[in-house]
């Protein structure tokens, strides 16, 4: 198995809505900022892989034959990986497999999302008309139905049972999280929403589905992320700062997840991790990794996910917020950017976006967000909405 | 790059519509199929690769999580591949990617694709309901407005330009080649339509979109298939007669721009060809290969196929069905299991059944079907409705 | 009585017990005036709760208006060759009403002939 870097990253900034520009042009703005990252030409480019959550959104069934021909590579290979709100992360593997293999040397990995372009008569909001648009990656014939929506049905089947049984995380060690990714996005140029809130503001806002209020739920967006994978010999004739991908898992879970043993767990994220683990050598996450984005879809899922993927024991997740491990000035900063509450969230390109993110980070090119660099390793996680697909990733400079 | 293998294969015969299955339940039914063939159980598989061409028609968003743990696969990794209607072979691609890698050494590919729950009330049809939901795969901003169907978008863009080019493929080839793939498609036990049709009938059926007749136009089903992938090391504990995938290439060349050189050309399908080519080592097609399976999507896209695939030059492809070329009893015999036309076709399906086609056809199962072996090589093709996006194999046994 | 005329008297009660022809012709009550050379004369197809069925003359109102050859349209009603192919080349045109509605009554033609 070969080696496989990313050596070139570009994003741009998560807005509510881009009004002014079709996906298209979403996605040629961050491939651009890649190359020009990584001092390529689009002719250097040997396969392109597309990240779109939902194409349906963007009123275009096929969308990558569309999207490759806009960006200048016609005839090249592509592929379009699809995993419910995790296809980043399956891109993300899917790039890795190819560079591995042998079966290419360069390979762009392009994530795009346009999800407010969607509107809700009933409710005069762009927001609702897309919760109703993801509502149909639900199972249509069981749950679609009840389910009132994801931030809903993580509370209920990951949160509140995990809440019952080891009596955290605390609404207050939610609160903290929220506050801290706020906090965190005030330096971050490129994310959606900068305001300043305590914990009275968060436990005040609008009540979602109790304990999660609005500020605990993640933002939607429009935005696109953009990542050059390249084979260990290309990496080392291109960059002085080649970051490695050593490792990268993905797990489906089932989706009816309301059986005894994952009632408060997010199960998939705790085996992608354990595998991604295995293969980048690491046995002590919280001592060996510097800096690690995690999905906060909603800031429950933030903590019970600390203890997923081994930063804690089982139900002290709560207690690394009252700790302050995971702050900005802690062991392990979690979420530097602002995770999905504060920076932007839209399914199929977040973990992209942090995949670049933590690159920056280990290169120490983070500016105002950078983190000390000690052992020179990083986390990405991503989840779909309803945890059934989990995936982790782990760079290495 | 480790060696990657199929081990196995499942279908299921094609139908116009399974009224009385969901789209798990034929899943689930291929799926074990594979497993049987191979004779492995769920334990074995370490990921899966999914072609699902259009959740839409399922009604589903997003299908694969959800029938994950229907098909015991919970836990393992699993992707699915879109793209158009050759979503089946960027999946294989990204399959045979995941095992060369070494990521994974036993893969689960299901193909699966429920096309005929779908109805239009004014013609009272169900395949107008289907052609209606496909045109969303098409340009929604520049096309769809104005594409009546694929099979007129396919003829009007390849067929006559080659033929107003080269003179040819002529009405009369093109019976004969549709004529072939119905005949070929009699002895197929899952061939959803058994018509002994001649050439004159193939003519006069209706017009579609001159000079593609009815009968040369793809079929509209329900169907579903799975391919078993295995690295070398396993291939060989687990089979006598595992099929190597020697070459396999993609490519995505999308012609709505009607530029003058892209006419009468099916580009992607001439790139794929070439690359796939090049990685399994043939030079010479027409010799080194025993059997094709190929996208009849049109009868015209078959015979344009030949050329870009390298089996004559450019305006000869009529040539190789006037002189028998491609008939099951000739030097290449193309499309034995009847091809689109005649066997059956759903986006994200058909180039997973037809490379289990290959695959029987390389071990010599393929029963009243079966061409003479000789090299052992056998080519795959799938392309979407506009082929726009292509995806080519090349199998081998040795 | 001409060619056209002739193949449909045939035809006609061939669509009485057939499920195919049925439901097809449920969901299209339509009037179609041939006015055909090689007939005596115009004749209208008239179908209605499901049935079909064959008048001279000019009806009150036709939704659908074929003219052309007798022999071309008795071609078709013989399934030797789908409509469109004098449609194609002319041999009868629609002077009223769209092709693709006059598809649709081929397709009922078709449900007579079909093997199971």
């Amino acid at each position: 198995m070969r080696k496989v870097a990313i050596v070139g990253v570009g994003t741009i900034p998560w807005r509510s809505r881009y009004e002014d520009k079709t996906w298209l042009e979403l996605g040629f703005q961050a491939t651009k900022n890649a190359l020009d990252d990584a001092h390529l030409a689009k002719d250097d480019i040997d396969m392109a892989i597309y990240s779109t959550f939902c194409e349906l959104m963007l009123r275009q069934q096929i969308m990558c034959y569309i999207i490759h021909e806009y960006l200048g590579l016609q005839a090249k290979p592509s592929l379009r990986p699809n995993a419910a709100g995790a296809a980043d992360i399956a891109s993300l593997y899917t790039g890795f497999c190819e560079v591995a293999s042998g079966m290419s040397d360069i390979v762009l990995v392009l994530a795009l999302q346009k999800g407010s372009d969607l509107y809700c008569n009933e409710t005069r909001s762009r927001g609702d008309g897309f919760l109703r648009g993801i509502a149909f990656a639900l199972d249509t014939t069981w749950l679609q139905q009840v389910v009132p929506g994801p931030a809903a049905l993580m509370t209920a089947s990951m949160l509140i049972p995990h809440m019952e049984k080891y009596g955290s995380p605390t609404i207050e060690q939610l609160a903290r999280v929220s506050v801290k990714n706020h906090r965190n996005a005030l330096a971050n140029p490129e994310a959606q929403l900068k305001i300043e809130l305590n914990v009275e503001d968060v436990l005040n806002s609008r009540i979602i589905a109790w304990p999660t209020t609005k500020y605990q739920c993640c933002l939607y967006s429009d935005s696109a992320a953009a990542l050059i994978l390249a084979s260990e010999e290309k990496a080392r004739e291109m960059t002085d700062k080649p970051i490695w991908l050593s490792g990268i898992a993905e797990c489906s879970y089932p989706t009816m997840r309301f059986e005894e043993k994952s009632l408060g767990r997010i199960d998939g994220l705790e085996a992608s991790a354990r595998k991604a683990y295995a293969m980048a050598g690491i046995k002590d996450p919280v001592n060996e990794l510097d800096v690690a984005e995690v999905y906060d879809l909603i800031s429950g899922v933030e903590i019970l996910s600390y203890e997923e993927l081994g930063f804690c024991e089982r139900g002290k997740g709560g207690k690394l917020v009252d700790e302050g491990l995971v702050e900005m000035s802690g062991k392990l900063p979690v979420n530097p950017t602002g995770g999905r509450v504060a920076a932007g969230h839209v399914g199929g390109v977040s973990a992209a976006y942090s995949a670049a993110t933590v690159v920056r980070q280990l290169r120490e090119e983070a500016g105002p967000m950078q983190v000390p660099i000690r052992s020179g390793k990083g986390l990405v996680d991503c989840m779909d909405g309803y945890g059934s697909i989990c995936g982790v990733a782990i760079l290495e400079r | 790059m480790r060696k990657v293998a199929i081990v196995g294969v499942g279908t299921i015969p094609w139908r116009s519509r399974y009224e009385d299955y969901t789209w798990r339940a034929l899943g689930l039914q291929v799926t074990k199929k594979a497993l049987e063939d191979a004779r492995l159980t769920v334990k074995d598989i370490d990921s899966v690769v999914y072609s699902i061409y259009c959740d839409l028609m399922m009604r589903q968003q997003s299908p694969t999580p959800l029938i994950q743990d229907y098909l015991g696969m919970e836990g393992k990794p699993c992707v699915r591949l879109m793209a158009g209607a050759t979503g089946e072979m960027y999946a294989l691609y990204a399959a045979f990617s995941q095992v060369a890698s070494g990521m994974a050494d036993i893969v689960l590919l299901p193909a699966i694709q429920k096309g005929q729950d779908w109805y239009s009330f004014e013609t009272r049809s169900r395949g107008d309901g289907l052609l209606k939901g496909f045109s969303i795969s098409t340009n929604t901003t520049w096309m769809q407005p104005v594409l009546p169907g694929v099979p007129v978008y396919l003829t009007a863009t390849f067929v006559v330009p080659h033929i107003e080019k080269y003179g040819t493929p002529t009405p009369e080839q093109l019976g004969k080649a549709s004529a072939k793939n119905h005949r070929n498609a009699l002895v197929n036990p899952e061939a959803q339509l058994k018509v002994d049709v001649s050439a004159k009938d193939v003519m006069n059926s209706r017009i579609i979109a001159w000079p593609t007749t009815m009968y040369q136009c793809c079929l509209y089903s329900d169907c579903a298939a799975a391919l078993i992938l295995a690295s070398e090391e396993k291939a060989r504990e687990i089979t006598d007669t595992p099929i190597w995938i020697s070459g396999i290439a993609v490519s995505s060349f999308y012609t709505a721009r009607f530029e003058a050189a892209a006419l009468g050309r099916l580009i992607a399908v001439e790139e794929a060809g070439r690359r796939a080519y090049k990685m399994a080592g043939v030079k010479d097609p027409l010799h080194e290969l025993d059997v094709m399976e190929v996208h009849d999507l049109v009868t015209g896209c078959e015979i344009l196929m030949y050329e870009e695939l390298g089996l004559c030059e450019p305006g000869q492809g009529g040539r190789l069905v006037d002189d028998g070329i491609v008939e099951k009893e000739g030097i290449l015999p193309v499309n034995p299991s009847g091809g689109r036309v005649a066997a059956g076709h759903v986006g994200g399906v058909s180039g997973l059944y037809s490379a289990a086609c290959v695959v029987r056809q390389l071990r010599e199962q393929a029963g009243g079907m079966q061409v003479p072996i000789r090299s052992g090589r056998g080519l795959v093709q799938a392309n979407d409705g506009l082929s726009g996006l292509v995806g080519i194999s090349i199998l081998e046994r040795r | 009585m001409g060619a056209a005329r002739n193949e449909l008297e045939k035809i006609i009660p061939l669509f009485t017990d057939n499920p195919r022809a049925i439901e097809i012709m449920e969901g299209w009550p339509r009037t179609v005036l041939f006015d055909l050379d090689g007939e005596q004369g115009p004749f209208h197809i008239s179908v209605k709760e499901a049935k079909m069925s064959l008048a001279e003359g000019l009806p009150r109102e036709a939704d659908i208006v074929v003219r052309g050859e007798s022999r071309e349209l008795a071609g078709v009603v013989k399934r030797e060759k789908d409509i469109t192919h004098p449609i194609a080349e002319a041999t009868l045109r629609v002077e009223k009403g769209k092709l693709s509605q006059l598809i649709i009554f081929d397709r009922i033609l078709a449900t007579a002939r079909r093997k199971g």
